[in-house]
Formats: structure tokens, sequence, C-alpha cells
């Protein structure tokens, strides 16, 4: 009998994660090993028994689900934020028609947008109503939002960045996934936590505007609030409406 | 994600329960790596071998989850000073690892990732100073203060550990 493989080798033939020749040599020391077979084999029986426990599309659903919430909010202080990003789920309903409602016409130049579309819109999820937020709309404790984004079809997501500040200068960094048509949205939701306090979105195009908005973050919430929106970098007050 | 979780899940949850010793944990910290998976698929996705991949997250969603239920690691001396010794070190196998694990909350970081890569995944002390970027006798070092430092805490009365 052949010298026995190391166990994370046994884990790996298990797995189908090794090559062919070091799979044929596992085989055949396998052939003539029980205690490394019964390894294998209780591999096998452990997975069978993971798999019925909790089915691979259940298990699934909760990791994206973990990993929505769990979107990395670089801010100050977990304690003091006044946002927190929970899973997409919670738009899950709305989604259906999230991405053909009409946005906005807002045309502007230096960027190259699609159609006539705004490029930014703040979605508000008020109960189990979702709307674009309006121009002189405001926002509540227990209210979700999310921000879509349209750029020119060519542009990468990558190449498409934001920020949510608020007026403690608590940051909340935007990741955005694309959304088909030149539309990108926020990968996360975000929820107002009382108390409301005003708060700016950042979104950046292109790297001009990325860099810009970088200095606006280290700057904080005042400076973000008195940037005027430019081609590259668009920044929209947010503020608290009575309960 | 699914297809990952059908071919290497139980994989996952096994190292997780050999590091953290605890069911429940064990299966948070390998849902824990898929997340992980899941927001990192490129680097998965081009990972020569998919286990091992896994497992070095795996170990590393493990030691956070430790890290964040006992925030102080316990000093265990001067570990680059002690003096290289003739007598070898007990060879890996799963009866030591049984001892090192109790241990294994209170050690730092690079001793933990020590431990774990010669206990579980046996490799010699050549192999984890290169796998780790760090000199041989760095690895017998700490390898010998952890021994001797779970010797110490098998012999003391429970609730000691050293």
């Amino acid at each position: 009998m052949t010298a026995h493989p190391r166990r994370i080798v046994l884990d790996r033939f298990f797995a189908g994660d090794l090559g062919p020749e070091e799979r044929l040599r596992v085989e055949a020391h396998l052939t003539s090993c029980v205690e490394c077979e019964a390894r294998v084999e209780g591999c096998r029986r452990e997975q069978a028994g993971l798999l019925e426990a909790m089915p691979a599309s259940r298990f699934a659903q909760q990791v994206v689900a973990q990993g929505r919430r769990e979107e990395p909010i670089p801010l100050a202080s977990r304690n003091r934020r006044a946002l927190a990003a929970v899973t997409t789920g919670i738009f899950a309903a709305a989604a259906g028609w999230f991405f053909v409602v009409a946005v906005p016409s807002n045309p502007t130049s230096g960027i190259r947008l699609k159609g006539s579309a705004g490029e930014m819109t703040v979605w508000r999820k008020r109960g189990d109503v979702v709307e674009p937020l309006p121009d002189t709309g405001g926002l509540r404790a227990g209210d979700g939002i999310r921000i879509g984004v349209h750029v020119s079809v060519d542009v990468v997501p990558s190449g498409v960045a934001g920020w949510l500040i608020d007026a403690n200068n608590n940051v909340a960094r935007i990741t955005f996934e694309p959304g088909g048509g030149g539309q990108s949205i926020s990968a996360g939701s975000f929820i107002v936590e009382a108390p409301c306090g005003p708060m700016a979105v950042l979104v950046a195009t292109d790297h001009t505007g990325i860099a810009a908005a970088e200095g606006l973050v280290a700057k904080g919430f005042a400076a973000a609030a008195q940037e005027p929106m430019t081609a590259s970098l668009r920044v929209r007050q947010l503020t608290c409406e009575a309960p | 994600m699914a297809e990952a979780y059908s071919r290497f899940g139980a994989l996952v949850v096994r190292r997780c329960r050999a590091i953290l010793r605890d069911p429940v944990a064990a299966e948070d910290a390998m849902q824990d790596t898929f997340v992980k998976l899941w927001r990192y698929g490129a680097s998965y996705r081009e990972a020569a071998s998919k286990v091992g991949w896994l497992y070095q997250t795996a170990q590393r969603c493990c030691f956070d989850r430790m890290a964040r239920g006992s925030a102080q690691y316990e000093v265990l001396g001067p570990l680059d000073s002690l003096e290289q010794s003739a007598e070898l070190l007990a060879p890996p196998s799963l009866d030591a690892w049984e001892t090192v694990q109790a241990l294994l909350s209170r050690l730092d970081e690079r001793s933990r990732q020590v431990a774990v890569l010669y206990h579980l995944d046996e490799m010699t002390q050549e192999e984890i100073a290169d796998e780790l970027g760090i000199s041989r006798q760095t690895v017998y070092n700490r390898l010998k203060a952890i021994h001797e430092h779970a010797q110490r805490m098998k012999k003391a009365p429970a609730g000691r550990a050293s």
C-alpha cells in the first residue's frame, strides 16, 4: 500500500478538485486503504446529510441575503450611523417594475446618457409603495431608499461609484450593479433610521467624478451639501419630513 | 453558489467544526465563507484549488468569529527567541489537534495559521514557511511554543490554562 495521502488531498479528491494524475494515484491508494476510503465515504455521507438538511437553493438564498445585509459600510462609528444597509429583498416585490418606471428627464452635457433619462434617481419605499423620490419629497425613519443611475451603455459598472453621507459625516458606500439598458442600481437598499437627519447622495460616473467625490466625502456632509451638480458628479440632498 | 455548496459544503463545515469545535458556530462560519465566495467570486474562480481557496477563507471566517468571541490573546512568551531544540515536534495528528484547538482562541492569528496548517493540512514546516512568507525557524518556534503551552494546559487543573 502506498503512503496515505494528506487529508487535504483526500478532501480534494472527494470534491473532484484534483488533476487527473493525482486523482489516479489517490484512486489506486483507496483500493487498498480502508482508513482513507472511510474518510472519503464520510465526506459523501456528510454532504448528503447537509443537502438534505439544507437544500442548495435555499442555502444560496440565505447566503445572498446575508451578503446583501453585510455590504461593506465604512462608517466612522456603526453605533452612530443613520443608515443601515439591508437586503435587496426588501424591494423584491417592487423589482418587477423597478426597471421600467420612467425616470424624470434631466438631460445634461459632458456625459453620454442613454436617451433623455436622468442620471440619478433616488427611489423611496414607504410601506408597500416604491416611487422615485420627488424633488420636493422628504424621508422619514423607516423609509427604504435605493439609488439608480443612468449612464452610457458603454460605461462599465465599476465606473460608477456612490456614497451616502449624513449630517454626522457617517458615510455608507453604495455599490452598484448593472441593471440593464445603461442603468446601474445600488446593490443594496438603505433604511432610514430614527431620528431621520439630512443626507447627501453622491454618485460619480467617471474617474474625474470619483476623485472629486472622494475629496468631498473626506471633507464631510457640509462640503457635499454645497457641491453643485456636475456632469460627472451628481449630488442630491435628502431632507426629512415630519412623520 | 448552489453548485459550490453542493460540492464543497460538507468539507467547509467540517473544516469550520475542526477549528471552532462548536457545530452551530461552524455552520455560521460556513455561511460566512460562502458569503465571501459570493462577494469575491472572481478570486474563487481563478483559484487553482477550489478546496484550498475555501479552506483558507473558512479559516479566516473562523478566526474572525474567535476574535469576536475572545478579543484578548494570551501571550505565549517570546516566540521568536526560543532556542531551537533537538527534540522533534509532535507529528501532526488529529489527536494533537484536540489539545491545540482548545488553545486556539487565545493565540495570535499567525500562530493559529501555523497550527491549522500543521495539524489539519499536515503541511511540513518548510511548506508552512513558504505559504505564510515567514522563516522556517519562526514556524518551528511558534509550533514549539504552542505545543508546550498545550502540554501545560493539559496538566493544569480545569479552568487554569497555564
